[in-house]
């Protein structure tokens, strides 16, 4: 295995970025067309259920030191159904890979580009990742230290300018929320991007120190980010709008004004979705090739990389359009990460404890 | 689609010429064949207006479980 390491501050950094950086350009539009001036409350109990899942993936972690999902399987279960198992989880994360690749595409040829051909963006994003893929972890969360930093930035340049059409009259009719109708229709939350963040479980053996508390307050602070966007989004474009729109702070990054010099920023916002994808497939891919290298016990990335990039990007265009993929998300997303990121793990832990409990049972007669 | 698999082909005996080269280990070499030999079909369902749909295996897979 790698022998490379990553600090405490570059784990939290990729993990903040994991979860907020793509979610929330996808997820307030969907959230407000459900739960209306209510949608910013939505992401705190997706985020409190972020949290209880993954107390429960450190503690299979700390079970296993130094171990990944992948190790831990096999460990776990034997080789036979191990293996089965570890070789699920890698078809988890290329399905993420693939997932995410689509939506650069989608993203691309909605706003910015309509007539380039969608295999175009996918092929190129796919290299460039693929590079970074190849050159590491340490790589990945160097670039993503540096890219953080201007994501935020600009961020907040873009909301104190989008603050000028603010309109307090857009929360009118608010805590009318039915919740458990909300909760149902909103499930989707919980697996993108909550649960999905089950990919760190083969990122903690790099991690020098401190997982638990830069894993949970990297959960924390998305949540609020994810929130503070709808709570946004309601307040600058309205209920109305922002739920007819594929991508509303897109939109509002578009209608900004300061004179005549500030304008038209949607150039700015598409480069930090962009940077924000690439941090999030540079992590899911190279979870994919680290879970394929360990599962057959190969020491080098590079080729399995290289022939990666024709399976994600051949895959990315099983959807037919952006309702496809939205679509799946909605209906399918939760069930589908609920398996890998709650029952496999339980399962896990459960196994571990009942041979624990064997083990000891042996001992006491002998001893 | 004649280019796409003639250009397949270039890369596919490239890479295995260069793997067997390096003596890459045997199941290195399988791994990265079956994953090309995947995009492919991939690929090819594509070409031929039959596109391979991962996410409705899933979909059909959950409605199965009946979650």
């Amino acid at each position: 295995m790698e022998s490379s390491k990553i600090t405490v501050w570059q784990f939290f950094v990729l993990t903040l970025s994991f979860l907020a950086g793509t979610s929330f350009f996808f997820i307030p539009g969907g959230l407000i067309a459900v739960a209306k001036q209510d949608a910013w409350i939505i992401p705190f109990w997706a985020g409190a259920a972020g949290i209880a899942a993954a107390l429960i993936w450190i503690r299979l972690a700390r079970q296993y030191p130094g171990m990944s999902i992948i190790h831990i399987c096999m460990k776990v279960a034997g080789k036979p159904i191990g293996g089965l198992l570890a070789f699920l989880y890698i078809t988890y994360f290329i399905q993420l890979s693939v997932f995410i690749t689509r939506n650069v595409g989608d993203f691309m040829k909605q706003t910015m580009m309509p007539i380039t051909p969608l295999t175009v963006f996918h092929s190129m994003f796919l290299v460039i990742t693929a590079y970074a893929v190849i050159k590491g972890i340490e790589t990945i969360a160097r670039s993503s230290e540096l890219l953080f930093i201007i994501m935020a930035l600009t961020f907040v340049l873009i909301f104190c300018m989008a603050l000028a059409q603010w309109d307090w009259n857009h929360f009118q009719g608010s805590f009318r929320m039915n919740v458990w109708e909300s909760l149902v229709e909103t499930r989707n939350i919980f697996g993108f991007p909550f649960l999905e963040s089950l990919v760190f479980l083969m990122l903690f053996p790099f991690v020098q120190a401190k997982v638990k508390r830069s894993f949970i307050w990297a959960i924390i602070m998305a949540t609020a980010l994810l929130s503070l966007t709808t709570f946004f989004t309601i307040g600058v474009l309205g209920v109305t709008r922002a739920s007819h729109d594929t991508y509303p702070l897109f939109v509002i990054a578009q209608e900004v004004h300061v004179g005549t010099f500030f304008e038209h920023l949607e150039s700015t916002i598409a480069l930090i979705l962009l940077a924000a994808i690439f941090i999030k497939l540079s992590i899911a891919y190279y979870c994919s090739v680290l879970g394929l290298c360990q599962l057959f016990r190969i020491s080098s990335r590079f080729w399995v990389t290289i022939a990666l990039i024709l399976l994600i990007s051949g895959l990315a265009l099983g959807y037919d359009n952006v309702v496809e993929n939205i679509e799946f998300s909605q209906r399918y997303d939760f069930e589908y990460t609920l398996l890998y990121s709650i029952f496999i793990p339980c399962l896990l832990l459960l196994v571990s404890w009942i041979r624990k409990g064997w083990g000891k049972r042996r001992e006491e007669p002998a001893s | 689609m004649i280019w796409f698999i003639l250009l397949f082909i270039v890369i596919f005996g490239g890479s295995l010429t260069l793997m067997i080269r390096q003596r890459t280990e045997k199941r290195e070499i399988v791994l990265v064949t079956t994953l090309l030999l995947l995009g492919f079909a991939d690929w090819m369902s594509v070409f031929l207006n039959h596109k391979f749909k991962s996410s409705k295996v899933i979909a059909l897979l959950i409605d199965l479980v009946g979650l």
